[in-house]
């Protein structure tokens, strides 16, 4: 087989890069498309594994992910669209006020 | 009779009663009857002190000693160390009686001088009689206790009646300063005499009476006078003397009555019923007495002196009151306790029979009474007039007055302590004839002045009784000697009370002629030849202004005592603010210093707290690598 070791490095890019998105992107839209993406890499993982160890229990694992992973994505956007309303931005600073 | 002395009780709670009833009562239901209680509760009291002085001839000397234990107040485990109990015995009696029988005339008095002309009663009617009540009771505890602490609390508790009595008027800056004053003079002497009560009970274990006399003989003779000297700290406070005497003077911003009863009869003579009852302590002692004598006769001398420059009829009175107690004190002092209580009895009567006179006068003038601005008042005050005149003679001492008796009873006993005494004291007995009468004929002969709009009259029925009774007193109570029958309470002391011997008579004649002397002069000056007085004192300028301004002692006082006090009071506050305070906030700076770093954590950017989360999973996860 061939080594996981290649699509892991795949999927350790996509989470990366979705990191960095949510940790500097201000836009919550676009911060959460960066968690999106983190999941995916973590799916490409589970894909991996899958082919690793001969068996379709990884992408099972994976549809299971995608579905939670929709359903995170309505739950989000659901919250997205309360709190554009309240302060008619998208902007992270907007909520800055509630600190310690 | 000895039902009075088994419930002497009855004496200090029937005052309270009443006192408690006109101040429960008065504002709202008694009003401008308040009085009825008090003067009830009083009077009653004088009938049992009566009753009991009866009860006490009848007993044995050897009783005297008795406790009356009344109840235990703090019991602790090897028995009570702090009890009510009485001591009963003829000092006792003769105070009891005095401070009533006079008490009872002042709050009669009162009914009528606590009143508007109109018969409408002054604002805090009620209050005056609740507070007069209450000193009654306080008086009485003083005189009946039987232990020093319920002496300590008599005393602390006759202070605070003055104190409440002197500001009466407590919407004068001036009374509410008089008022502060007596009370932190007073302190400032009770603060002795605590220590002397302390040292009491550290060295004998006990605070009765009975047991402190009989073992004050086993104590070192430094132990002794340390505790003479403190309790006669109190009574230097307590009793107006060197140095402590400059609260007296101004405590006549209080009304008349007050001045009459606490400040000339019964307060103020507590010192010198206490230096009297603790005449074991004071012999056994061997500096304490002359120091007594001498304070004594220093202060009789100098408030005579200052008398004599004072336009305000009842300072006159009060720094003659301070003089007499220096008499009182110097009796005691030279060892004849039983001429000072006969003084204290005497003087009591006609003290308070001129302070009620002034206070009649002032009634009259609308609230004036700087002799400067008034005369001849006898035409329209004439039983003012003549009760005062009683007084003045007795005061003076004139021959055949109560006041001659004991005066002269003191200067006997001072002469035999020593002749420079006994000059002293003649000499003190002449300036208080000159400056008795001096104000006497000022105010009441001479053409008829009266100050703006007044018009002068009589006082009421209610006011000039109590002045003739006590104008008969003043005259008459000198006839009852009763050093025989003091003389074995008092009897440490000795011989004195019995020294009329042929050689002293001079001493009488000489006391007599004295107070004659006096008045004639007192006559020459202020009546028949007014501008030999101001000669006299246009041209000893200096000396005059001394007098007038009371040596300049209060000032004096001021400078050296309160506004360093005053300042190091603001020290302190300094200190308190910036050092207490200031270690305080370094303390408190901590925290802050740690919340100022902490709070970078909780910016509000939700960014921040998912790169804290991401560094803290990446510090897991090398952790747990590296450890593997």
């Amino acid at each position: 087989m061939t080594q996981p070791s290649c699509y892991m490095v795949v999927g350790a890019i996509l989470f990366g890069l979705g990191l960095v998105g949510f940790l500097s992107r201000r836009n919550l839209i676009v911060m959460f498309l960066s968690t999106e993406v983190m999941f995916q890499g973590v799916l490409v993982n589970l894909v991996a594994f899958g082919r690793y160890h001969g068996n379709l229990d990884g992408q099972a694992f994976a549809m299971f992910l995608l579905v939670i992973a929709a359903v995170e994505a309505a739950l989000a956007l659901a919250l997205i669209v309360v709190l554009f309303r309240r302060q008619a931005t998208l902007d992270a600073e907007a909520w800055r006020s509630m600190r310690g | 009779m000895r039902f009075f002395v088994d419930n002497a009780w009855l004496i200090p709670v029937l005052p309270l009663l009443g006192a408690i009833a006109a101040g429960a009562l008065g504002p709202i239901w008694l009003r401008g009857r308040s009085h009825w209680p008090v003067i009830a509760g009083v009077v009653l009291a004088f009938v049992a002190s009566a009753g009991l002085l009866m009860g006490v001839r009848q007993l044995e000397p050897a009783q005297y000693e008795h406790s009356y234990h009344i109840y235990d107040w703090i019991s602790t485990g090897e028995g009570s160390w702090l009890t009510v109990s009485f001591r009963i015995d003829p000092l006792t009696a003769i105070m009891l009686v005095t401070v009533t029988s006079v008490s009872s005339l002042v709050v009669i008095y009162s009914r009528s001088y606590m009143r508007h002309h109109g018969d409408r009663p002054e604002r805090g009617y009620e209050r005056f009689f609740a507070y007069m009540g209450l000193f009654v009771f306080s008086m009485c505890v003083l005189v009946l206790a039987g232990n020093f602490l319920l002496l300590y609390l008599g005393w602390e508790a006759v202070g605070l009646c003055s104190y409440l009595l002197i500001g009466f008027y407590y919407e004068r800056p001036a009374a509410r300063s008089a008022a502060m004053k007596a009370f932190v003079v007073n302190r400032i002497g009770d603060f002795g005499f605590g220590l002397g009560v302390l040292l009491i009970y550290l060295k004998l274990g006990s605070l009765d009476y009975t047991y402190v006399f009989a073992h004050i003989g086993e104590l070192s003779g430094a132990a002794v006078t340390a505790i003479a000297l403190l309790l006669f700290c109190g009574a230097i406070g307590k009793s107006a003397q060197i140095p402590l005497y400059v609260w007296l003077p101004d405590a006549m911003e209080g009304p008349s009555p007050v001045s009459a009863l606490i400040h000339a009869a019964t307060m103020v003579t507590a010192g010198v019923y206490m230096v009297a009852r603790c005449g074991a302590i004071f012999a056994t002692s061997e500096i304490a007495l002359p120091v007594v004598a001498s304070v004594g006769a220093v202060t009789a001398l100098f408030a005579a002196t200052i008398a004599l420059a004072q336009y305000d009829m009842k300072r006159i009175l009060a720094y003659s009151t301070i003089s007499q107690l220096g008499y009182m004190f110097l009796a005691l002092g030279a060892v004849a306790p039983a001429a000072a209580i006969f003084h204290l009895y005497t003087h009591a009567f006609f003290k308070a029979l001129l302070f009620l006179g002034a206070g009649s006068v002032m009634h009259a003038l609308a609230g004036v009474i700087d002799i400067r601005q008034f005369s001849g008042l006898r035409r329209r005050m004439p039983v003012t007039w003549i009760t005062f005149v009683a007084g003045g003679l007795a005061l003076a001492g004139f021959p055949l007055t109560a006041g001659f008796f004991s005066k002269d009873q003191i200067i006997h006993a001072a002469w035999q302590l020593h002749p420079i005494f006994g000059a002293l004291g003649l000499f003190t007995a002449l300036l208080t004839a000159i400056y008795t009468f001096r104000m006497i004929f000022r105010a009441f002969w001479g053409p008829e002045t009266a100050p703006e709009g007044v018009a002068v009259h009589e006082s009421s029925r209610w006011m000039t009784v109590p002045l003739i009774v006590l104008a008969v007193g003043a005259v008459f109570a000198g006839y009852w000697h009763f050093d025989k029958f003091l003389s074995p309470v008092v009897e440490v002391t000795g011989h004195a009370s019995h020294g009329h011997d042929s050689s002293a008579h001079w001493i009488m004649l000489a006391s007599a002629a004295l107070a004659v002397v006096g008045i004639i002069t007192a006559w020459i000056l202020y009546r028949a030849w007014p501008q030999l007085a101001r000669g006299i004192a246009d041209r000893a300028r200096t000396a005059y202004q001394l007098l007038h301004n009371k040596y300049y002692v209060d000032e004096v006082y001021d400078q050296v005592i309160v506004r360093p006090l005053h300042g190091l009071g603001r020290g302190m506050f300094g200190c308190d603010n910036y050092v207490i305070d200031g270690l305080l906030w370094i303390i408190t700076a901590i925290p802050r210093a740690a919340g100022f770093l902490l709070r970078e954590f909780q910016r509000g950017a939700v960014q921040g707290y998912a790169l804290a989360m991401a560094i803290g999973v990446a510090a897991i996860l090398i952790g747990w690598l590296v450890a593997s």
